[in-house]
């Protein structure tokens, strides 16, 4: 009887998981906007992966006879101060910025998330510790405290990413904490507890798993919000180092010839701004598709 | 071994209240006792501190004084503190069907978790234990993969009572486990417990404020009035001879339909008042601002617990003449 009833059982567990997964995936694909931010985000990580293929010229490679040139056949967005070509820098910017932002919001939010499942599972002493810890550094604003740790460590790459992983830690901390509260009141963790099983077991089975849905919500957004605030700091100067095409620090050497080759400053500025729309469309179409109450609407 | 499964000593539970040196006393001053396989129902109106006894049994909090002995062993700790064994002798039902199961999980990941943490079956046994869960609360093995969302209340609740099965508990906790379930499922819900509670021979502590469903199940009924028991009684006489006032009042608001069932209930004495607060519970007897029948002393002097008959016991001045 039983070997004869695993398999069919196996299939009914797949179909119930294909089943809510294309319940998210119907919802999500009727949003027009959502899936407008999903086809932007695509273009931009197919561009960042294949930049090699796709940039037509060495994006490092200077030409000082050519410099400031307007678009045209050759250059499709002209060239900046230097002689490069910046569509080249451009895509292989791209690289830059997505990689700035999917490498601090999985540090950023994994610590984050660590944090505020424990302040909330055990609350008390220990939940007071940690929020009043993440309250202190919420109180400085966000940018400034960037620009003090990329000051403090200095600019490149691995530093930014450190200061942007941690200027997101409070935020995932108190979104999960809140999320978590929630789920802990319920009976089934006190089942869950008085049965036996562990702290640990009681919090990666039973409570992570209902946080998912907004955890992912927040990563989405908070990419767009990391780019952002990379290119922020690499206007500055404080982000990625020179010879390195940031979206940044491209704005920042074009911005002085606005009046004359405005392309250079432009081309940049929206790349950083499509990409962060791409982000917070993506987002929100998540945040409906996957939000419980909206689930018998569809 | 110890006659009594589960027996509580002079229970208190006091809660904190935004002012010092004020307390809700939801559970004062609590003896009771359950035999092995028998079902102790606790009956009380809302805020008479039966579930309190129910959690503290648990070990979701800690008793401010008192004893709780489970086959002789002191569990008077939160359940963090108690050992392995205890938690897989002990186990609960809760009122809510909806939130005591994980919505994320499909019913055989929640029916085998208490399994795995207890090392109950081999990794390839598993799925079978879970089917015979399943059949003994008379759910088909369909179930095994569907989501607590597609289910509904009492096929819910079933699985939470195969969840409080899996491990064999020697003793199982029903916080009104059919309050939240329409009448037409209570009765199933009802059923399979008293058929497993048979099977098994296990002992329960069922709290209810539900009194005519104590008449079908219990072997024994505890009164409990802001936080104190008032009577214990065998089902029978509960019924027949209610002796505490209280009593008489909770059994004459039974609504009932025919002639007949109106000369069952002792003669009406209507219910009036509502149950005081239990930050500032009356002195003398608790229950004397809502007794028809109060003395003198029953305004100063608090009442003990008088045997009557074999097993039935009662806390009201009206008994201690002789």
């Amino acid at each position: 009887m039983e070997a004869s009833n695993t398999k069919p059982e196996k299939m009914n567990l797949e179909q119930r998981h294909i089943g809510e997964f294309q319940r998210i995936m119907r919802v999500f694909f009727r949003r027009k906007l959502a899936v407008l931010g999903l086809i932007i985000t695509l273009l931009f990580i197919i561009t960042a992966v294949f930049a090699p293929l796709i940039a037509p010229y060495d994006p490092y490679a200077f030409d000082t006879s050519k410099k400031l040139q307007p678009p045209s056949a050759g250059h499709l967005l002209g060239t900046d101060a230097m002689g490069r070509d910046t569509l080249s820098r451009l895509i292989y910017g791209s690289r830059i910025s997505l990689l700035v932002g999917i490498i601090s919001v999985g540090i950023g939010s994994i610590v984050g998330q660590i944090l505020g499942l424990v302040a909330a599972y055990f609350g008390g002493a220990v939940n007071t510790v940690i929020m009043r810890l993440m309250d202190a550094q919420m109180a400085f604003p966000g940018m400034l405290l960037m620009i003090v740790i990329a000051a403090v460590l200095g600019g490149g790459l691995k530093n930014v990413i450190i200061a942007l992983s941690v200027s997101m830690i409070p935020v995932t901390c108190r979104l999960i904490c809140g999320e978590a509260l929630s789920v802990v009141q319920n009976d089934y963790i006190t089942a869950a507890r008085s049965m036996g099983s562990s702290n640990l077991g009681i919090m990666l089975i039973h409570v992570y798993p209902n946080c998912i849905p907004s955890i992912i919500v927040m990563m989405t957004i908070m990419m767009g919000t990391n780019i952002l605030a990379e290119a922020g700091l690499s206007y500055l100067g404080l982000g990625v180092a020179i010879p390195h095409a940031a979206w940044g620090s491209m704005v920042n050497d074009g911005y002085r010839y606005l009046l004359t080759n405005p392309v250079q400053a432009l081309a940049p500025g929206v790349a950083i701004m499509l990409l962060v729309f791409g982000f917070n469309l993506m987002g929100d179409g998540l945040r409906d598709a996957l939000d419980p109450k909206l689930r018998s609407v569809i | 071994m110890p006659e009594n499964i589960l027996l509580i000593n002079k229970l208190k539970k006091y809660f904190p209240t935004t002012e010092r040196d004020r307390y809700v006393k939801a559970v004062d001053n609590v003896d009771l006792a359950l035999k092995r396989g028998e079902i102790l129902g606790v009956v009380g109106e809302s805020g008479s501190g039966k579930s309190t006894i129910a959690y503290t049994v648990m070990g979701m909090y800690s008793p401010t004084s008192g004893q709780i002995l489970f086959e002789g062993q002191d569990i008077s700790c939160e359940t963090s503190r108690r050992p392995m064994p205890v938690k897989k002798d002990l186990q609960i039902v809760f009122q809510d069907p909806g939130t005591s199961l994980n919505p994320q999980r499909n019913i055989l990941q929640i029916l085998e978790l208490p399994l795995k943490v207890h090392r109950l079956a081999d990794p390839d046994n598993t799925i079978r234990k879970v089917i015979e869960l399943l059949e003994m609360v008379e759910l088909s093995e369909e179930y095994l993969y569907k989501y607590p969302r597609a289910l509904g209340g009492g096929e819910r609740q079933l699985v939470a009572i195969a969840r409080a099965m899996a491990t064999g508990p020697k003793l199982m906790i029903l916080d009104e486990p059919t309050s939240a379930l329409d009448v037409s499922v209570q009765a199933k819900i009802v059923n399979t417990l008293i058929r497993l509670q048979s099977e098994l021979g296990m002992s329960c502590l069922f709290i209810t404020h539900d009194l005519s469903l104590m008449r079908n199940l219990a072997h024994r009924v505890a009164i409990m009035y802001l936080g104190k028991i008032m009577e214990v009684a065998p089902t029978q006489d509960f019924f027949e001879r209610p002796l505490h006032p209280y009593t008489q009042m909770l059994l004459s608001s039974i609504p009932v339909i025919s002639k007949e069932e109106e000369t069952l209930k002792p003669d009406r004495i209507t219910a009036h008042g509502e149950i005081p607060s239990p930050v500032d519970i009356p002195p003398g007897c608790r229950f004397h601002t809502r007794c028809t029948l109060a003395k003198d002393i029953c305004f100063t002097q608090e009442p003990d617990a008088i045997q009557i008959g074999p097993n039935h016991s009662v806390s009201c001045h009206l008994f201690s003449e002789d």
